[in-house]
């Protein structure tokens, strides 16, 4: 049995039934990590010794029964595990060690995996890349000329290279979707507050930020539904509230109710995934599910990109200083209100007072009424995940003002940002799960969004898809 | 007892057992509400004729295993109840009708309550007395020269004049828990976001409001508790969520871990208040409770409640108009900037920009994380509602130009925020209980403030106190 690229669900069934040993099967990742890895650059922090004490103490344990028991993981380098550094990708914070674990990180480790490293991110994770100067740039295995994407872009690139056996990663604008969708494997990006994000932060920091979300990649459907189980539900100290995930709306294709968008005017996309998308509606309609290409929910979705955009750099400008604050005010100022180019929102956001936030939100809050209206018609709504697929490593300026290929001709790489937004900024769920291959041979993938809390009615699409549709392939040449 | 002053669960009981009718105990209520009200100016909205068809209804086939069958209520004003104004004290509303009544009154009547009027509230709920200019001014019926407290002033004065089996108030910075207060009633601030506030779509807003909070205000710690458990729980759109309260951690005040905090230095808090407190905690030691005088979650209270003078501004500057905010400008401008008074900091919020506003909410966590530490080595922290009993009326200027003296020292009248608004920003429950009364014979209450999540645990130290201390008073002349 070759274990490398079965998925965590697989692995952790032989482990249990002693097919292979935890030892055996962290070894021989180790070995494909140690020759395989300086391709891509994907696993920046290496724990081997302590995780093989570990493999070797859950090889003498006699209760196996733990979800993913034995399972070889890394994880997004922003989740503290302690001992090891949480960086961010940022210099000042170079020799940051964690004195703690992550809740997620100690709730994975009690479902049985080993932890034996960390994954790489771009600067402060804020790029579709995965790159910065303490660990360098992590290539896409796919092809070593282009970006995994981000910013869990070592997660999805450790996953597709089959160096490790499932991920955990963190999405506020698509960096779990993203580089699940450039890399051909799986991500889950859940409603948000579902799944505490404690210790996937900087600095110490305790507060949940708004739309950001901590999430699972892997490399099957199976295996998100398991994480999923795991990472989610309240705190201790948070436990009025008892999360219960309604169970799957559907089972089969067979009367699923699906609405396809596999365009917008506020971002073109790429004639390989619409192309794609559409095979996918018709499959899904001879699959006997009920299939609109025109039902949205009922409100304005270009104001809402506003609104995300706006919100979103709202809620990220506490990493500015005072100078960088008063920069962006003025730059606000050179726009009229009514400019909604990236930069113009974005300078807004920055700069935005709370109560301009709290008006905003009101507005995102009718909005997310209308979604759940929608919802009661529809049970997911499937969309691209980005633009285009993986696109060539850039490293020059500011990322707004980079701009990406699509249907042969340079669009603003920041237009795709509406994908990102259409789920998160709701806070629904959304499972990014394989759909096929460009024409070039590049992985592309399909945004699954759900109603808030159907998290488990997105990761079963996913799941259907799998089997009837598409699932995970290896990259060539990383046997 | 007169059954006007008895509390809501035995008035179920004894319209359950059918020893009174529902229509029988309204007009009752409805009979002192006519005859009485004149004096004090509560129940400002009147409801009687529809409520008088719901209880004979009721009365003819409700489910008498209804929680709250038959039992009549009135409501804060600024809840929406179908068919009646909402006005929050603004004339330009009155000739509004809401369409749908707000969710916490659908639970209410859902659990057998007739709701049959609606009680007084300041102008925008933000005052510590109840006077606007649609409605006019409720006084104390304790004393009628002094004001009954505010927002839920209505609520508290028309629960000690026996006009009403139950009520509904709100509190963001004090609202329920004041007037409790100065009523000589009990009351319950929920921790935040446990009971939603959802009201008529049409009117309210859909996005919560930080730290704002509805709670229920009654005779007694028992009334509490039923009421909590009607109103709480996630709104039905939340379909992933379940209501999880832990029960009280303890039923005797022998086993209670107390830490009592009567007065602090910099905060005047008038001396009544204090030695009544101390009075009691000295009670509850030799009642064999582990008192401590000196235990303190590990903060400067002064910051935590400078922090709540920001969040407050913050939380309120989405519903300001703009001509509210050039006031507020003004007034701002006109502040020394060292001036650390209660006024002047949260005029200074008037154009928070919303970075600020995260790294108060970061602090806010932090604060909250500490009390959930606190709260593993005590049960309950007892504190003062607010620095003085009830005030004589007063309608001169704007709430920040007002001064005051307590213990023989003049305070700015908004400096009164520091006890209610220490806790209130930490989203923590505190439930008020009766304690005594001052030599001038206004009432006396106590604030027993928990852990989040901890509501059913003050609430039942609540009951304890009715029990063996104090408990519900009518005051004199309201036979």
């Amino acid at each position: 049995m070759d274990p490398t690229f079965l998925s965590a669900t697989r692995l952790a069934a032989a482990l249990r039934a002693r097919e292979i040993g935890c030892r055996e099967l962290l070894d021989h990742t180790i070995a494909r990590v140690e020759r395989l890895d300086p391709r891509i650059n994907a696993v920046v922090v290496r724990d081997f010794d302590r995780a093989r004490t570990r493999a070797r103490a859950l090889d003498s344990a006699t209760d196996r029964s733990a979800p993913l028991f034995g399972v070889p993981m890394t994880i997004k380098e922003s989740f503290n595990v302690a001992g090891l550094p949480t960086t961010w990708g940022a210099p000042a914070f170079r020799d940051s060690i964690a004195t703690g674990n992550a809740l997620a990180v100690d709730r994975l480790l009690d479902a049985g995996v080993v932890l034996f490293g960390k994954t790489n991110v771009p600067l402060m994770l804020a790029d579709w890349q995965s790159y910065n100067a303490i660990y360098g740039t992590t290539n896409n295995p796919w092809d070593l000329a282009l970006s995994p994407g981000g910013s869990s872009g070592g997660s999805a690139a450790a996953l597709a290279a089959g160096l490790t056996g499932i991920e955990a990663g963190s999405d506020i604008g698509s960096s779990i979707r993203n580089p699940a969708h450039f890399c051909g494997v799986y991500g889950h990006k859940p409603t948000w507050g579902i799944c505490p994000p404690l210790g996937q932060s900087l600095a110490g920091n305790v507060s949940q930020a708004d739309i950001s979300v901590i999430g699972p990649l892997a490399r099957s459907a199976e295996d998100l539904a398991t994480a999923l189980d795991v990472m989610a539900g309240a705190e201790a100290i948070e436990a009025g509230w008892k999360l219960e995930l309604p169970p799957p709306r559907a089972t089969s294709f067979k009367g699923l109710r699906v609405a396809v968008m596999t365009d917008h005017p506020l971002s073109e996309v790429d004639a390989s995934i619409t192309g794609k998308l559409t095979e996918l509606a018709d499959f899904l309609r001879r699959e006997g599910a009920t299939v609109s290409l025109t039902a949205r929910p009922d409100f304005d979705l270009a104001r809402g990109h506003r609104l995300y955009i706006e919100m979103l750099r709202a809620t990220t400008s506490a990493r500015n200083d005072v100078a960088a604050m008063r920069h962006w005010r003025a730059e606000a100022e050179r726009f009229s209100r009514d400019d909604t180019s990236y930069y113009a929102m974005m300078a807004r956001g920055v700069s935005m007072t709370h109560r301009d936030f709290l008006l905003a939100n009101e507005q995102r809050q009718r909005m997310r009424r209308q979604w759940a209206k929608f919802f009661r018609d529809y049970d997911v709504f499937l969309c691209p995940v980005g633009a285009s697929p993986a696109q060539p490593h850039d490293h020059q300026g500011e990322r707004w003002e980079r701009s990406i290929t699509v249907n042969g001709h340079r669009v603003p790489a920041t237009d795709q940002m509406f994908w990102a937004g259409i789920s998160c900024f709701y806070l629904l769920p959304a499972t990014a799960a394989p759909l096929g291959f460009s024409p070039d041979g590049l992985p592309i993938g399909v945004q699954i969004v759900g109603a808030q809390y159907a998290d488990r009615t997105t990761i079963e699409v996913a799941k259907l898809l799998e089997t009837a549709w598409q699932g995970f392939v290896p990259p060539p040449g990383w046997e | 007892m007169d059954l006007s002053f008895q509390p809501a669960t035995r008035l179920a009981a004894q319209l359950r057992a059918g020893e009174i009718s529902a229509l029988e105990l309204l007009d009752h209520y409805i009979a002192r509400i006519e005859r009485l009200d004149p004096r004090i100016n509560a129940v400002v909205v009147r409801d009687f004729d529809r409520a008088r068809d719901r209880a004979r209804a009721l009365d003819a086939g409700g489910d008498r295993t209804a929680p709250l069958f038959g039992v009549p209520m009135t409501v804060k004003e600024s809840f929406d109840v179908a068919g009646l104004p909402t006005t929050r004290g603004h004339p330009e509303l009155l000739a509004h009708r809401a369409g749908t009544s707000s969710l916490a009154i659908r639970r209410l009547e859902a659990a057998g309550a007739v709701v049959f009027g609606k009680t007084n509230v300041p102008v925008d709920l933000a005052d510590w007395q109840s006077y606007n200019p649609v409605y006019g001014a409720t006084s104390n019926p304790w004393n009628v020269a002094h004001t009954p407290g505010g927002s839920s002033g209505g609520s508290a004065a028309s629960m000690a004049a026996g006009f009403a089996g139950l009520e509904l108030g709100t509190d963001i910075g004090g609202s329920v828990r004041v007037p409790a207060h100065f009523c000589g009633v009990f009351g319950h601030k929920p921790t935040w976001a446990l009971c939603p506030m959802t009201g008529d779509p049409a009117t309210s807003p859909a996005a919560p409001t930080d730290i704002s909070v509805l709670g229920p205000i009654a005779r007694s710690g028992a009334d509490l508790a039923l009421s909590l458990d009607v109103l709480a729980g996630p709104d039905p759109a939340e379909t992933g969520l379940t209501f999880n309260l832990p029960p009280p951690r303890t039923t005797t005040l022998r086993d209670l871990r107390i830490a009592v905090w009567s007065h602090e230095p910099g905060q005047e808090t008038d001396a009544e208040l204090v030695g009544k407190i101390d009075e009691l905690a000295a009670f509850l030691e030799r009642e064999g409770a582990t008192v401590s005088r000196t235990a303190r979650p590990p903060f400067a209270a002064r910051d935590a409640y400078h922090l709540f003078l920001k969040l407050l501004d913050s939380a309120w500057s989405g519903r300001l108009s703009e001509q509210q905010l050039a006031d507020r400008r003004a007034a701002a401008a006109r502040r020394s900037p060292d001036d650390m008074s209660a006024d002047a900091i949260m005029l200074r919020c008037v154009d928070m920009p919303h970075r600020m506003w995260i790294g108060l909410n970061e602090r806010r966590t932090r604060f909250r994380r500490a009390w959930s530490a606190f709260f593993q080595e005590w049960d309950v922290l007892l504190c003062p509602p607010i620095g003085t009993a009830a005030l004589p009326h007063r309608q001169d200027g704007a709430t920040w130009e007002r001064s005051l003296t307590v213990n023989g020292h003049t305070i700015a009248y908004n400096d009164l925020l520091f006890w209610p608004g220490m806790i209130g920003a930490c989203h923590l429950p505190a439930s008020i209980a009766p304690i005594g009364f001052t030599q001038a014979g206004l009432p006396l209450g106590v604030q027993i403030v928990g852990p989040i999540y901890g509501d059913r645990t003050t609430i039942a130290v609540a009951g304890m106190l009715e029990q063996d201390w104090l408990g519900f008073t009518p005051p004199e002349g309201w036979e």
